[in-house]
């Protein structure tokens, strides 16, 4: 067991028992260890709160619009794999 | 698709409008954020260009995730941006973020399509809201989870992967080392790394929101 656990750590459930015991003891009584846990905790749980969908739409590697100068008449297209912007 | 022609619009052609950086990978976000606003203010459609690259994907995924087909999605998008461009000289930076301000348009046109559906089959591949609902929550949960899709694309990419490694795919940082071929101790800095760089990103669109 080490001497500190790692606040990410705790929080991704990644501790072993006697470290994870430690860890909440920390959280409670270390106001230092309990200020790291408390600034991470809300973005872990919006994390982990996040939908396959929403994972994809943000890495799924999206191509960049291509503007499409082949419309003079009316202006310009931007394209992509996200839908078309006609202007 | 049905198309809206941005009578008012100029051509876009090459951009006259140069971020150095998309405006979610930023150091200085206010200055990037508010050089793009004042381009939007004169008029200038190169900015309306950038400013789609740089929240297309994101308004474009919650609209499909929202609407359930590409074709509608596609059409609420259109009316998106036409609002962006119409409204821009109207918009006040101090009250609200870009991303914030674009999300709302992107809300109120969502909920707009939504009452007016006739229920139809749509892509079974996609599920979309079959009705906003009295307070619009079950959206406001989704704007706040495309929030962050939009933040997670600010990430450098080895950061961001991480990020997805551990949170959809749940994998624990030491399976993301063997997967990886990453030592351990890597892994672990660049999710520090990732979630403090994540949480300051979010902490400004809070205080800007």
């Amino acid at each position: 067991m080490s001497e500190r656990p790692d606040p990410t750590d705790y929080l991704l459930g990644e501790l072993g028992p006697p470290d994870r015991a430690r860890a909440a003891e920390l959280e409670r009584d270390d106001p230092v260890f309990g200020a790291d846990v408390a600034r991470l905790k809300p973005l872990v749980t919006r994390l982990q709160g996040l939908s396959p969908d929403a994972w994809e739409s943000a890495l799924g590697g999206v191509a960049a619009p291509i503007v499409d100068r082949s419309l003079p008449r009316f202006g310009c297209e931007v394209r992509g794999r996200y839908g078309n912007l006609q202007l | 698709m049905s198309t809206v022609w941005v009578s008012s619009a100029p051509r876009l052609l090459a951009p006259s409008v140069t971020l150095k950086r998309p405006v979610s990978r930023r150091s200085e976000p206010k200055r990037e954020e508010l050089r793009l606003v004042a381009a939007l203010r004169r008029r200038d459609p190169d900015a309306l260009l950038l400013l789609y690259h740089e929240y297309g994907a994101t308004t474009f995924g919650l609209l499909q995730r929202l609407l359930g087909d590409h074709q509608t999605a596609e059409d609420v998008q259109q009316q998106v941006y036409l609002e962006v461009w119409q409204r821009a000289p109207d918009y006040d930076p101090r009250r609200a973020s870009l991303l914030t301000w674009i999300m709302q348009i992107v809300r109120s046109r969502a909920i707009d399509q939504l009452r007016r559906r006739v229920p139809e089959p749509h892509d079974p591949g996609m599920m979309a809201l079959t009705d906003p609902g009295d307070d619009g929550r079950a959206i406001d949960e989704l704007l706040e989870q495309w929030r962050i899709v939009h933040l997670l694309r600010g990430l450098p990419g080895e950061e961001a992967d991480i990020l997805r490694m551990r949170f959809e795919q749940d994998l624990t940082q030491r399976e993301i080392a063997q997967r990886t071929g990453l030592p351990l101790g890597t892994v672990k800095t660049r999710m520090v790394t990732a979630l403090k760089r994540l949480r300051e990103m979010i902490e400004r669109e809070d205080v800007a929101a």
